[in-house]
């Protein structure tokens, strides 16, 4: 039986781009974003010294801390000296494909002060911050507290004798917990705590305590300090709990901006704040959640596309080669559809980014908010839905790799364990798929009332389009399509995908809400609908704005980039595609005039889906190769742009300590005199 | 505010739980684990609270890899002299690490004896195998290899005769050749159960197995011309010595060859014996396959007792005024929890049937009768993707429902879902594994519509009883449900049954129009027979679980419970993709209006196994030694013992922890804070 070389496989995978992998990165990833990566990524070569990852796989959660700690030492030292911007940092975090200790210094600690202090305690508090002067950590969730925030226990009482807060954890419970960075860096905490003045509970608010001395680093008095111990996953943070015994701070380190306290303990809140500028500072951090989530499955689809293409197994004739595993369609099924999301998520980024910056400028500047709550609606349910997609799509990539996938070698274990958290913080995602079918039920229950709908956001334009008739209980729209509904026309037509897809979210949110509201359904009876609906909804969103940066292509004047328009319409059809036969239940489910909800449709979408997944089967390898994810942050046999996969991987086991000279020797010797000797000894064979 | 309701501790609202039991635990226990496996739980138990040094679990989580491996070792060098003092038996040393919840590196060692029986002369197991039963010799079998896993026959290793010395030479001609992923081989095997190419004067005869020496049993030390390793850390199994393994030109006896099913004489003349059947060895896949599916169930049991302890007594929201609720009170977690708890009862309830057919169709083929085999595995293949894809995302689904803390090792699902993920790759991948079963039902649904012969079991009757040819049964009749409200189904085991029947019936005949009308390969229907698979493992495990509890006396107090289980297992089951059941012919009556009202009555059931919740997983009797968890204690004192575990820390201890902090400050943190500043500023 002949063999084929890896690297001869991925060459001529290669061969089959129909279009300019670098004119792809730059049109999907975006101008800025390719390069501030390239500049993340020429620093960590030049420094391979101090930020090489590649024998992470081995060492100890001790070792794993320690070359973290002097990767961000070394990243501190270039940001006070100007010669990297926090983008950089970020970026470099990206690259490195782990996060460091005082990840949340820059991305919690700091931010909280910009707009939860005054300008006065901004002087005091985020200047020194900046200049890493001092460590910062944000110290909000309890032991025994977590969505929640009103239920947190720890106390902050003001002293008007002393002018002070005492900072107090009156139970094992109120004990702070999960907190990034301050298990052995931080030296200050932000804690969110219940604001106590003159018996009066006024809520939960934030105060700056210093937790260590910057002498020598040394918990202050009063304060109970450590790492929590080891997780899942994210083992390079030091994440930690704090227990106050009445700890005394000024009045002075209250963060003030939306609360005032003076010295005898009266409390004014300022009338120009509104308050919703803390639930804006929610839909931030999601947002970031949801701009991040495509960049991290292009990880894994690059190394699951790259292996299956040079993996073979099984064939017809015994005198070829056996066959890459991605001829097989069902490995295709599993795999090209993630493709398609991820070019997805990483295209739908720049324009739900867009969005999300006319909301804060509108905000900001004419305090108009009246973006907020479809953005906050969109934001929780892409959050959910970007965050499953990847933690799952990176287990699927896993399996699809067989059990090579199994080896920390991959690269899909760690990626899979570190990016886990992204479905529970920030608002579980079950949690947060209520938020947004809320405000759609809210929304259709409007257009249902025929209140006018003013505003002209993505969502409200669904529930302009597709009107309801009550008493029929059905879209009462004539005409619903602009041509005639056949498995082809489907398929070669975006616009009237979309529209499908917008009106299952039209035709589920009517339902419901009729559900809710006539038919006086309870709300943990419709708790399942609701779910899937937040689903529909975002999959639509997805959609929508992955269409619209698409429309961007014709201006994107660059030689070469008509040869993009046809394999970005390819993958849009998939993602599509794939998410109106998700359950083919809801399709069923449709009215019969949609001319869509009968089995000879169904049957032929299923089969133009299939279609559609073999066609880009061909061009699979250059649409990762144009991620362009570098080989540091794959860190992975399996998925070396070059393709020596079974080399490398080679090396790497080599390198185990198990293995190595001299200590891998003595353990080995160790083993057997102790535990293998003594038993097999004295064989009667 | 809640801030000033003293609540109750958590201990305590685990007692209140336990007052709701409509059933005695004990005798749960006894009925659905079997007196059998109570009694050896127990036995093992005892021998590890008597010896707590070796035993005791608690502190791994802060272990390095290989301080796990020599911790495991450990272990099993007492298991071993317990074994020889005739207080533990052979197959029952799994058992013992399945309670320490983590593997001996010596646990492929033991399948080894089997698979030489399974290959072997008689005279070759008195020799290779019977050393190994007394654990005086320690195997391992190197079959994959670093670029071949499923298909046996790609493998590249060879085994060429060479008729000079009488003698075999083992070869691993490339680098994709490596011997690679065998447990055992790393530290501890001294001779390998070897699959190699066999050729005998310059022919290929295929893969067999041949037993070659690899470690010195004097010092242990690599045998000349083999190259051996662990190949390093993987997701889980971080006890496993998974290792890799490779030839240069080594010679074996001829006689090391296992020559059951074939014989090479001194001449180097192949015979194949006529009195054996090859088909015994596919039963040893089958053999494998049912161990797996034996131990899902004490797996996915150990899940859920971990997130309904937790979510039981984890409090979050509630009205003002109030304590904050249980989460386990959210409509939303029983949703995504009770189902598994169902499912984790049907795993371990049904293996009783499913243990009893195996056992019959073992005894078949050792008396040279194959007629049962085809449908064991067909049964096996989709029961092995069923129960570990429910296991392993199940598993994943209470790590969700103990929200950030199911993050923390101290959660005890951590490492516990690595290390159980494997199941859905090995002894044949999931998806590979589903169109076996297709395979098997499609063709004899084929036969059935050609009035040819074709199998009559379990599998096979339900699928005949749907094509309703012959013999013709009245439609009202076929369809049990046609004239049963959503309710009245939702509370009649055997309608349900008959519902997930017509599913698996009509997906089983969709796939049959396509390949033989159509022309549909069978390759382009590896995405239909997913469907097909888990529809007939669905309706199988239903089946067998409804089949052990029948074994109850009527007036059971386990009964209403237990029904009620399978009733949420089932409906789960039919309601996967809804779908498959608007796509049924219409004649069939299952209408939009039935759909819906079934998934309203799917969530009342979930809603009533509510109160039985902490009840049912007490009686699943997972010790705590096995949970080793914070959150599922049995006591309930959740907080305190996480807070012990995570001052227990290595970083922050006295001592070591302080030098360690010290020594990240010097070198890193004091530097960031202090390099480049002028001595007068910064002090906060």
């Amino acid at each position: 039986m002949d063999s084929v070389s890896t690297q001869v496989t991925l060459a001529k995978e290669r061969d089959n781009a129909t279009f300019d992998p670098n004119l792809m990165d730059l049109f999907i990833n975006g101008e800025a974003w390719v390069n501030t990566r390239g500049k993340a990524i020429d620093f960590v070569r030049q420094e391979s010294e101090t930020f090489d990852m590649s024998d992470i796989y081995f060492l100890s959660r001790e070792g794993e801390l320690n070359k973290i700690l002097k990767q961000e030492k070394r990243v501190a030292e270039l940001i006070k000296q100007g010669k990297l911007g926090n983008e950089d940092a970020l970026a470099i975090t990206y690259i490195q494909d782990a996060s460091g200790p005082y990840r949340l210094h820059r991305s919690m600690f700091m931010p909280t002060l910009e707009r939860q202090a005054t300008e006065e305690q901004k002087k005091v508090f985020l200047e020194k911050a900046r200049n890493y002067e001092i460590i910062g950590c944000y110290a909000q969730t309890e032991m025994g507290h977590g969505s929640n925030v009103r239920g947190l226990e720890t106390t902050a009482t003001y002293i008007q004798e002393t002018d002070e807060f005492e900072v107090d954890s009156p139970t094992l419970t109120s004990t702070k917990w999960w907190i990034g960075g301050l298990g052995v860096a931080a030296t200050h905490a932000c804690v969110m705590a219940q604001l106590i003045i003159k018996n009066k509970n006024y809520g939960v608010y934030p105060i700056v305590v210093p937790i260590r001395s910057t002498v020598d680093h040394k918990p202050l008095p009063g304060v109970s300090v450590g790492d929590h111990g080891p997780k899942m996953g994210f083992n390079t943070v030091d994440n930690g709990f704090v227990n106050f015994d009445k700890v005394r701070v000024p009045r002075f380190n209250l963060l003030q901006r939306y609360i005032t306290v003076d010295n005898q303990g009266n409390v004014t809140i300022p009338s120009d704040v509104d308050p919703r500028v803390t639930y804006s500072t929610m839909v931030f951090v999601r947002s970031g959640i949801v701009n991040n989530m495509g960049k991290e499955l292009s990880k894994a689809v690059t190394i699951a596309v790259r292996y299956t293409s040079v993996r073979r197994q099984f064939g017809d004739d015994p005198n070829k080669p056996e066959n890459p595993v991605l001829d097989y369609p069902i490995v295709q099924y599993r795999l090209i559809p993630l493709v398609a999301k991820t070019y997805m998520m990483l295209g739908m980024s720049h324009e739900f980014y867009a969005n999300y910056e006319r909301c804060r400028m509108a905000i900001e500047k004419n305090n108009d908010f009246s973006l907020l709550k479809e953005m906050h609606a969109v934001s929780c349910g892409l959050k959910k839905w970007c965050s499953d997609t990847t933690i799952y799509g990176v287990d699927t990539c896993r399996h699809v790799c067989g059990g090579h996938g199994f080896s920390l070698f991959s690269g899909l274990n760690t990626a899979f364990a570190n990016l886990y958290p992204n479905i529970i913080w920030e608002g579980d995602n079950f949690v947060l798929a209520q938020q947004t079918a809320r405000y759609i039920l809210k929304v259709a229950e409007n257009s249902m009332n025929s209140s006018p709908i003013e505003s002209d956001d993505p969502t409200s334009q669904i529930f302009k389009k597709f009107k309801y008739d009550l008493p029929k209980r059905k879209i009462s729209n004539n005409k619903l399509w602009n041509s005639e509904i056949t498995p082809q026309t489907v398929v070669s037509n975006e616009q009237l995908l979309l529209n499908i897809l917008a009106y299952k979210v039209a035709h589920q949110a009517y339902t419901l809400a009729t559900k809710i509201n006539v038919d006086k359904q309870s709300w943990n009876d419709s708790l399942v609908a609701v779910q899937i609906l937040s689903t529909v909804y975002s999959e639509y969103m997805l959609c929508h704005y992955f269409y619209k940066h698409l429309g961007k292509l014709s201006q994107f004047n660059k030689p070469g980039s008509d040869k993009l328009a046809s394999p970005l319409s390819t993958l849009m059809k998939i993602g599509a595609l794939g998410f109106l036969l998700r359950n083919t239940g809801e399709l069923y489910d449709l009215p019969e005039e949609t001319g869509i909800s009968n089995h000879k449709i169904i049957d032929g979408l299923e089969t133009e889906y299939l279609n559609l997944i073999k066609s880009a089967r061909k061009i699979a390898v250059p649409l990762v190769d144009a991620l362009g994810i570098p080989d540091e942050k794959l860190n992975s046999s399996l998925g070396r742009y070059d393709g020596n996969v079974y080399e490398d991987y080679m090396t790497r086991a080599l390198s185990e300590p198990l293995n190595r000279e001299k200590m891998g020797d003595e353990l080995r010797e160790q083993i057997f005199k102790r535990y293998i000797e003594p038993v097999t000894k004295h064989a009667k064979l | 505010m809640t801030l000033n309701v003293k609540t109750p501790h958590s201990s305590e609202t685990l007692e209140n739980e336990r007052t709701k039991a409509t059933f005695s635990i004990e005798e749960m226990d006894r009925f659905i684990n079997g007196d059998e496996f109570v009694a050896l739980r127990e036995k093992l138990l005892a021998i590890m609270r008597s010896e707590p040094d070796i035993f005791d679990q608690k502190s791994n989580y802060f272990m390095a890899r290989t301080e796990k491996m020599e911790k495991a070792l450990k272990q099993e060098k007492r298991a071993i002299e317990l074994f020889r003092e005739g207080r533990l038996k052979f197959e029952e040393i799994p058992m013992l690490f399945n309670m320490l919840d983590w593997h001996s590196p010596y646990h492929f060692a033991r399948g080894i004896p089997g698979a030489i029986e399974v290959q072997g002369t008689k005279e070759q197991a008195e020799v290779f195998a019977k050393p190994v039963r007394n654990l005086r010799a320690l195997g391992c079998y190197a079959q994959t290899e670093m670029g071949h896993g499923s298909n046996v026959q790609g493998i590249e290793t060879t085994a060429t005769f060479i008729e000079e010395t009488d003698e075999f030479e083992i070869n691993s001609p490339t680098l994709t050749s490596t011997k690679w992923w065998i447990g055992s081989l790393g530290v501890v095997a001294n001779f390998a159960f070897v699959m190699a190419q066999l050729i005998i004067k310059g022919k290929r005869l295929g893969a067999f197995p041949i037993i070659v020496p690899i470690r010195s049993t004097e010092d242990h030390q690599p045998l000349p011309g083999i190259t051996v390793g662990d190949i390093g850390p993987k997701m889980g199994f971080p006890t496993m010595d998974n290792g890799f393994l490779r030839f240069d030109k080594v010679r074996v006896p001829r006689f090391n060859l296992l020559q059951r099913f074939i014989n090479v004489s001194r001449n180097g003349t192949v015979t194949v014996p006529s009195d054996v059947n090859p088909k015994i060895v596919y039963s040893a896949l089958v053999s494998a396959r049912a161990h797996l599916i034996n131990d899902m169930g004490i797996q996915l049991a150990k899940g859920v007792t971990v997130a309904t302890r937790y979510t039981a007594i984890r409090r979050q929201f509630g009205e003002p005024g109030k304590f904050e609720s249980p989460v386990l009170d959210y409509d939303i977690v029983q949703y995504r929890l009770i189902p598994l708890i169902a499912k984790a009862y049907t795993t371990i309830g049904m293996n009783h049937e499913f243990d009893r057919k195996y056992k019959l169709t073992m005894e078949d083929v050792k008396r040279d009768d194959f007629t049962t085999l085809q449908e064991m595995h067909a049964i096996t293949c989709s029961l092995k993707k069923w129960t570990s894809d429910t296991t392993v995302y199940g598993i994943d689904t209470c790590r969700h429902l103990c929200g950030g803390h199911g993050y923390s090792i101290f959660s005890g699902l951590n490492e516990f879902f690595s290390s159980t993920y494997q199941n859905i790759i090995w002894e044949g991948d999931n998806f590979v594994l589903a169109k076996q079963t297709a395979s098997y039902l499609v063709k004899s649904a084929f036969a059935i519509s050609r009035k040819e012969k074709a199998d009559s079991n379990d599998s096979i009757n339900i699928v005949r009883k749907f094509m309703n040819i012959d013999p013709r049964i009245a439609l009202e009749k076929l369809y049990s449900w046609s004239e049963m409200s959503a309710e009245q189904i939702a509370n009649n085991e055997s309608v349900l049954l008959d519902m997930l029947g017509i599913r698996l019936w009509h997906l089983v005949h969709k796939l049959v129009v396509k390949v033989y009308r159509d022309g549909q390969k069978w390759d382009e229907s590896s995405v239909a027979s997913q469907g097909i698979a888990t529809a007939h493992s669905e309706y199988i495990v239903c089946l067998y679980f409804g089949r052990h509890i029948n074994q109850l006396p009527q007036n059971s107090n386990l009964r209403p419970i237990l029904l009620q289980l399978l009733r949420v297992t089932a409906i789960s089951g039919l309601l996967r993709n809804t779908g498959d059941l608007f796509m049924l012919p219409k004649k069939a009556k299952i209408t939009e209006n039935l759909i819906t009202g079934l998934e309203t009555e799917y969530m009342k059931a979930i809603k009533s196994v509510r109160g039985q919740a902490v009840p049912l997983v007490d009686a699943l009797r997972i010790p705590d030694e096995k949970l080793n968890s914070s959150l599922g204690k049995y006591d309930g004192n959740v907080y305190e013992d996480y807070m012990k575990r995570a001052l227990d820390e290595p970083l922050n201890r006295k001592g070591s922890g302080e030098e360690i902090r010290k020594r990240f400050y010097k070198n890193y943190i004091e530097r960031t804070l202090k390099d480049g500043l002028d001595q007068k500023s910064s002090k906060l």
